[in-house]
């Protein structure tokens, strides 16, 4: 009794702000385990609460309280934020305060990985002009802690300095880092991203699409499809032309995980390639959800095989509100021409 | 960012312009048949006969050399057979005596046979052994022709995105870009599979000897393709046209359907009846897969597998054409002579189907104003497929002007063939 009260005491308070926010266990607990993680829910569980408590001012002997701590377990439970993030496409500003936090206390922990990230975060905001002139320390320093990871052949720093080179359109220069990343390191997930950028350079280049190809298979053999559903629409994008029975899954992937702009073109492969309306109309209904002008006109043709009067009736009205726009009259205007036959059937019936 | 994939196939385009009819009074007009005519009429093309019956060697008869990487005449029937000339031969020749100058020629004509079977059967070995390397490289029965079709692909949308392409091409010409394959190595692949059918040729010619001749008419499914005689070769191609289409009439096979105005209008593989897809596949002259394996597909109805097979015909017949059209329309050195060999122009008109039954394709070449309408409906033919593609004089890429589905278009079209405008 005596030692239950004393654990009560004890115990942190817990927000119930952070309750709110904080994904359930049994969610975690999934994450845990595709991550494989060093500790258990048991034992992060009190340092997300204290994190998410722990204000800028305040230092926390975090050794000293938690000895079984590394600094990569904090990197680790970051990344059970990240990933619950990235599954669900949902940003919560306190989970995305407490990512932030994580990968503070982890740099000041020394782990290399937080420092690298970091540095490239200070770098960045300096290229955007988002730092302000007293900052140039913070920017010296950052360049500081870079050059000394790249000479420790640092796999993360190698692969941001080809993120950042990626971004600024040097090319050349990103695949020589990206090659240099894929020789320290080609089977983790962060090879699998490396892969995934590696392979939209190589597209760029003349006759690069073999290479291109290999590399987005690799990409998606390694990355979860939640990470690469991007890299899943490209590759389908390549195969799409020669061949749409390979592209066709691809494309399905990237539409379970809701990726937007896979509808219209699976919609357009089933209904122009497989000849399957029923399926190609369910692809363009979900186009139709957000708003895509082309599921539109799709789902109109689809009307008309089917023979769904009342529907394509619904679908040509909502196309002439479609007519007020500038930029998509024009398109709506073409089609509407093309497909005058139709509608004076439609008109008839 | 990824321009160049977006390039690839643009469905808000194709949606709108695939229902857009194509006329085919228009396909004579257009700038490519053009351009193709007058290559042809300024002799920048020319078709010639490829082999002499009367030398020993396989040399031009005309002045002409075949040009190299185009032309592949080893692996293909001849469009002659000379029993005429031999018997011709025999009747001036003061040595043989008037009573035996029917044997004799006849015999000769035996011989002539013979011999003919047995340069067929070594050029099939050679072919399938010049080939090994190649086929190491582009497997063709396991995605190597997607890839190459992507290859094409991937160069349209390199000239697409290169500045001089922003400027509209004055006249039809054809941007120098090489593919990894030349023409020559891609059909010997296609007809390397041609060796298989050796041991049950040769076991008949060793026993009927002469005789075979008449036994390969009837049966000519049963010889090497290079070992066919003219008439064998018209009741195969008769065999290919009746299972393929009626006499008149379009079945619908494949993406294009054809109706009695004169319009195109699409129709993709899927919307293929299976048995349609199984007479095609079966009537291809160089069958990529066995027929009983197809005999299952059809009876099983796996619909996806007869279109994958069918797909790669199509993917076959994209690269051929790209390949040809190439070679003709080449840039660099537009006055340097291109030579076809009249056995590729008949094969070409078989493969894609652009004859009516029983038309003798090898009579036809042998003549000129045959020769003419055979070439006249390749080129309807290619300006139906490729005018206004980027390739050659247009703005849009192969994916763009047909689709995704579309690319597999090829049929009997009987209309290319009856057309006035030829």
């Amino acid at each position: 009794m005596q030692r239950f009260v004393s654990r009560l005491v004890s115990a942190p308070r817990i927000s119930n702000k952070f309750l709110e926010s904080f994904p359930k266990k049994r969610t975690i607990n999934k994450v845990l385990f595709q991550l494989d993680t060093r500790l258990t829910y048991h034992e992060m569980y009190p340092i997300f609460v204290q994190v998410s408590q722990l204000t800028n001012k305040e230092s926390i002997p975090w050794k000293k309280k938690y000895p079984y701590l590394k600094s990569s377990d904090i990197m680790q439970m970051r990344n059970v934020l990240v990933t619950l993030r990235m599954q669900n496409k949902f940003v919560h500003k306190d989970v995305l305060a407490m990512e932030n936090k994580l990968l503070n206390i982890a740099a000041e922990l020394g782990n290399n990985d937080a420092i690298s990230i970091l540095s490239f975060n200070v770098v960045q905001a300096q290229e955007n002009d988002k730092t302000k002139d007293n900052d140039q320390n913070d920017v010296e320093t950052a360049n500081r802690f870079i050059k000394e990871l790249y000479t420790r052949n640092h796999h993360l720093t190698i692969k941001l300095i080809g993120d950042t080179f990626l971004k600024n359109k040097a090319y050349d220069k990103a695949e020589k880092y990206y090659k240099e990343f894929l020789k320290l390191e080609n089977n983790t997930k962060l090879a699998g991203e490396v892969y995934g950028n590696l392979g939209e350079i190589q597209i760029k280049q003349v006759n690069g699409f073999l290479e291109a190809e290999k590399s987005w298979l690799k990409c998606i053999e390694l990355l979860e499809l939640e990470r690469s559903s991007r890299w899943y629409f490209l590759l389908a994008k390549l195969y799409l032309s020669s061949e749409p029975l390979r592209a066709k899954p691809l494309l399905e992937s990237c539409a379970s995980i809701g990726f937007k702009d896979c509808f219209k073109t699976l919609g357009f492969l089933e209904l122009n390639y497989f000849q399957n309306y029923e399926r190609a109309k369910e692809w363009f209904k979900l186009g139709m959800e957000i708003t895509d002008l082309e599921c539109f006109l799709g789902f109109f043709d689809c009307c008309l095989k089917l023979e769904d009067i009342e529907s394509a009736k619904n679908c040509l009205k909502s196309l002439k509100i479609f007519q007020n726009d500038e930029s998509k009259k024009v398109i709506v205007d073409t089609f509407l021409e093309s497909r005058k036959d139709s509608m004076k059937l439609l008109e008839k019936k | 960012m990824y321009t160049r994939l977006v390039m690839v196939r643009r469905y808000a385009t194709s949606t709108v312009t695939k229902s857009y009819p194509l006329r085919l009074q228009h396909l004579a007009k257009t700038p490519l048949y053009e351009a193709l005519d007058n290559r042809y009429k300024s002799g920048t093309l020319q078709i010639v006969q490829s082999t002499n019956w009367n030398t020993k060697t396989t040399t031009s008869s005309s002045s002409e050399v075949l040009t190299e990487t185009l032309n592949s005449t080893r692996s293909l029937p001849m469009t002659k057979f000379p029993r005429q000339e031999i018997l011709e031969q025999v009747k001036l020749d003061p040595k043989v005596g008037q009573w035996r100058k029917f044997i004799t020629g006849w015999f000769r004509i035996g011989i002539y046979l013979l011999k003919m079977y047995k340069s067929g059967i070594q050029d099939t070995f050679k072919v399938f052994w010049d080939t090994r390397n190649v086929k190491r490289e582009f497997d063709i029965k396991n995605g190597s022709l997607a890839k190459l079709v992507r290859e094409i692909e991937m160069s349209e949308v390199t000239i697409k995105l290169s500045p001089s392409s922003l400027s509209k091409k004055a006249d039809v010409k054809a941007a120098s870009i090489p593919l990894s394959i030349n023409r020559k190595q891609l059909v010997e692949l296609i007809r390397r599979d041609q060796i298989w059918k050796l041991p049950v040729f040769f076991s008949l010619v060793f026993i009927f000897e002469e005789i075979s001749a008449l036994i390969f008419t009837f049966f000519p499914r049963v010889c090497p393709y290079n070992c066919l005689t003219p008439g064998g070769y018209k009741k195969l191609s008769n065999i290919y046209i009746k299972d393929t289409t009626g006499i008149n009439d379009n079945r619908g096979l494949c993406p294009l359907e054809f109706n009695k105005q004169g319009n195109i209008k699409y129709k993709p593989p899927y919307a293929i009846p299976i048995e349609n897809i199984y007479s095609f596949l079966k009537c291809f002259p160089q069958s990529m897969i066995s027929g009983w394996k197809l005999y299952i597909y059809k009876k099983l109805k796996l619909q996806k597998l007869l279109c994958d097979q069918l797909e790669k015909i199509y993917q076959y017949f994209l690269i051929d054409d790209w390949l040809l059209l190439q070679g003709i329309l080449k840039t660099e050195d537009g006055a340097a002579k291109v030579v076809l060999s009249d056995k590729e122009l008949v094969n070409c008109v078989m493969e894609r189907k652009l004859y009516r039954k029983d038309e003798d394709l090898n009579e036809m070449v042998n003549d000129s104003l045959g020769k003419n309408i055979l070439l006249k409906r390749l080129f309807l033919y290619w300006s139906l497929r490729y005018d206004e593609t980027v390739s050659f004089n247009g703005e849009h890429t192969f994916s763009e002007k047909w689709g995704v589905d579309n690319i597999s278009l090829l049929k009997y079209n009987a209309e290319i063939v009856i057309t006035k405008d030829i």
